[in-house]
């Protein structure tokens, strides 16, 4: 069974710190330009060559989206660009136009060049004709192939195939949605989607009102694709893709340990997991999660259970996360703290590379020095003992 | 050398081409049942005389039916208007090349990305109509043979999901619309089996336009007549005809919302440039 390259998402030079420290192979981000997700904050020139410097430092991986579907003003400066992502160590662009991955192959040869999903590659032959015609390395596939198409793209196709795991997924074929563009003037192919797909809808029939539920909303619940790890291994996929460039730090440290621990339990048990591992490896990375989730189209096409019920389906939001560690006082780790906790509470530890580990708060102090019962404000330093030897960076959730 | 117009029409009942070209377009295309993402009218018969969409994704337990579609159309005379890159290989194979349209709709919105895909021997690029004028003409004078989008609903979504049927609703309708809750517009929303489709509440119209596509360079016009009526649709064509032929557009604009007062007509995205 092929191992594969675990790759995550960063915003930020931090997360892409945290996504390798906690298991990824590879991370991918986007630039200041030419990237999908304009939101993220993204990465300046000096910013990737410090992530390519800490990812080789690590055995890992920096791939650059160059994702946007361009206009012609978006081509001006890009051949620099390439360049410098080359010069600067990045190993892979991730592109949606063929110019652009053509332009990749005329001034950056060194890097590889992977097609992005917002092709919407389905089949093996699609895959193949990009592969001759630019010299692709490896197609990202369209979310919406069920594991069957995944199966049969990637025992067929000349080129390496790569598959999301988990996390957002559009509604629509992705590059081919532009509700944004009607309905905010906000460019959905150049990292401009406002989510309209998310938003609350009337439906008509003729000019009569369908009374079809309170409201169609159209977007889709998270991918979350635990269950189908060891069959996308199988099937010989190089490549899994955590989506989110615009989640916390948290978020990426919970779901890549989540999925790391998966991959390499299915590894060492040669391909399979018992129902009552597969729960709790299913339940670890839930841990991180604060949105509905699905196993997208790998089970099918997918109905309304597929579905978010609400825009705003992110009522459950994690409170669990409880905050990292910063520095240490008195022999102390001292948290800076994002959610309330008390004395009293059992806490799960997260350390790079190692199993989690659980305590119970004993006591904790503020700033001051004064103890406290309870620690209720965000961005505190609080200093709390823990009964084993924890390092800056690991971070600390509540278990419940 | 002077370039002969053409207006292509994605026709809205595949059984009235004849009233079509009698209105005066030059082509009619015919979207193919399962395997056209951006039609909301098909037919299981593929054309022998005029053009055929087959813009829908393919996936791999559609290869077969490619293969056969492919086989049927070498048969045939008209273009192949697609979007998978699947389809211009399978017409490499069969000396094919030289007669796909390549319509993904939203990703041909440049010139390096129109060239790189008229390099690889079709006949023409259908624009994406997310681009403004000024970037439309541009493409038009730099890249030969590529077509516009001139006048319809413009597709706004496509999924491979059952949006409707999986609420209940009815497959395969034509009179359903969405309204978002802030606003006022209604959005037409077809289900397919391909998946679901979602339009514009406007229709692109470009007889003001039209004429400076031509003197820019673009000579093929694509009107796609979904959700429209066939009266309706055979006096675009001939309105399209007269502006080309030299009949002034305001006097077309103003003739033409006389006889249909309510239809929402827009300028699209020529004037108005979306933002990242």
């Amino acid at each position: 069974m092929r191992r594969p390259e675990l790759l995550a998402p960063a915003g930020d030079l931090e997360r892409c710190r945290t996504a390798i420290l906690y298991g990824a192979d590879t991370v991918y981000l986007g630039g200041k330009q030419f990237s999908l997700r304009s939101r993220a904050s993204n990465f300046t020139m000096d910013d990737i060559r410090e992530a390519c410097s800490f990812a080789s430092e690590h055995g890992a991986h920096i791939h650059v989206t160059v994702n946007m579907i361009p206009h012609n003003e978006d081509f001006e400066g890009l051949a620099d660009y390439l360049v410098q992502l080359q010069d600067a160590g990045v190993s892979t662009v991730i592109a949606a136009s063929p110019a652009v991955m053509a332009m990749v192959r005329e001034y950056a040869p060194a890097m590889e060049v992977h097609c992005s999903t917002q092709m919407s590659i389905t089949n093996a032959a699609a895959a193949d004709y990009l592969a001759k015609t630019l010299g692709i390395n490896r197609v990202v596939l369209a979310r919406e192939c069920t594991m069957e198409d995944v199966r049969r793209i990637t025992a067929s196709c000349s080129v390496d195939t790569e598959a999301f795991i988990h996390g957002g997924m559009c509604v629509n074929y992705s590059g081919r949605c532009t509700l944004s563009n009607r309905m905010t003037l906000r460019d959905a192919n150049r990292g401009g989607c406002a989510q309209s797909c998310r938003w609350r809808y009337r439906v008509f029939e003729g000019d009569r009102e369908t009374g079809e539920g309170p409201w169609f909303t159209m977007g889709s619940r998270d991918l979350c694709a635990a269950r189908e790890i060891a069959d996308l291994m199988e099937a010989g996929v190089a490549s899994f893709k955590i989506e989110g460039r615009m989640k916390t730090e948290y978020y990426v440290a919970s779901i890549v340990s989540g999925y790391r621990h998966l991959i390499d339990d299915i590894l060492e048990n040669g391909g399979a997991l018992s129902e009552e591992k597969l729960l709790a490896h299913e339940a670890e990375i839930m841990k991180g999660e604060n949105r509905e989730v699905c196993p997208g189209f790998y089970s099918g096409i997918p109905g309304s259970e597929s579905l978010i019920e609400h825009p705003d389906g992110e009522a459950s939001l994690n409170h669990r996360f409880l905050g990292k560690v910063e520095t240490f006082r008195n022999g102390h780790p001292v948290l800076l703290t994002r959610n309330p906790f008390s004395v009293g509470d059992r806490v799960e530890v997260m350390s790079p590379g190692k199993r989690n580990r659980f305590f119970t708060i004993e006591e904790m102090r503020d700033e001051e020095g004064r103890y406290l019962e309870r620690s209720r404000t965000p961005m505190r330093l609080i200093e709390i003992p823990v009964p084993f030897e924890v390092n800056a960076g690991d971070m600390m959730r509540r278990d419940l | 050398m002077r370039m002969m117009e053409t207006i292509i029409v994605l026709a809205n009942d595949p059984g009235s081409s004849e009233k079509l070209y009698e209105a005066g377009c030059d082509d009619v295309v015919i979207a193919c049942r399962n395997h056209s993402l951006s039609a909301v009218h098909r037919s299981s018969v593929l054309p022998q005389n005029s053009s055929v969409l087959l813009n829908g994704y393919f996936f791999e337990e559609d290869m077969e039916e490619l293969r056969r579609i492919m086989t049927e159309l070498q048969n045939s005379t008209g273009m192949i208007y697609f979007a998978d890159p699947a389809v211009i290989a399978e017409a490499e194979k069969r000396g094919m090349t030289e007669r796909l349209v390549y319509k993904p709709d939203t990703l041909a919105v440049s010139v390096p990305d129109v060239l790189w895909w008229m390099k690889r021997g079709i006949r023409s690029v259908l624009i994406s109509p997310l681009v403004t004028l000024e970037e439309l003409t541009e493409i038009g004078e730099q890249c030969e043979n590529c077509e516009a989008m001139v006048h319809g609903h413009l597709l706004m979504s496509a999924s491979r999901r059952p949006l409707l049927s999986s609420r209940g609703l009815a497959c395969d309708k034509r009179d359903y619309s969405l309204q978002e809750e802030t606003r006022t517009e209604r959005y037409p929303v077809y289900e397919g089996k391909e998946g679901t489709l979602i339009y514009t509440d406007y229709i692109l119209c470009s007889f003001r336009e039209i004429c400076a596509l031509k003197k820019h360079g673009i000579h093929r016009y694509f009107i796609d007549g979904s959700f429209l009526e066939q009266e309706e649709l055979c006096d675009i064509i001939r309105s399209y005809r007269a502006v080309l032929d030299g009949a002034d557009p305001e006097m077309i604009i103003r003739e033409f919302t006389e006889k249909y007062p309510g239809e929402p007509l827009s300028s699209g995205y020529y004037e108005e440039k979306t933002i990242k």
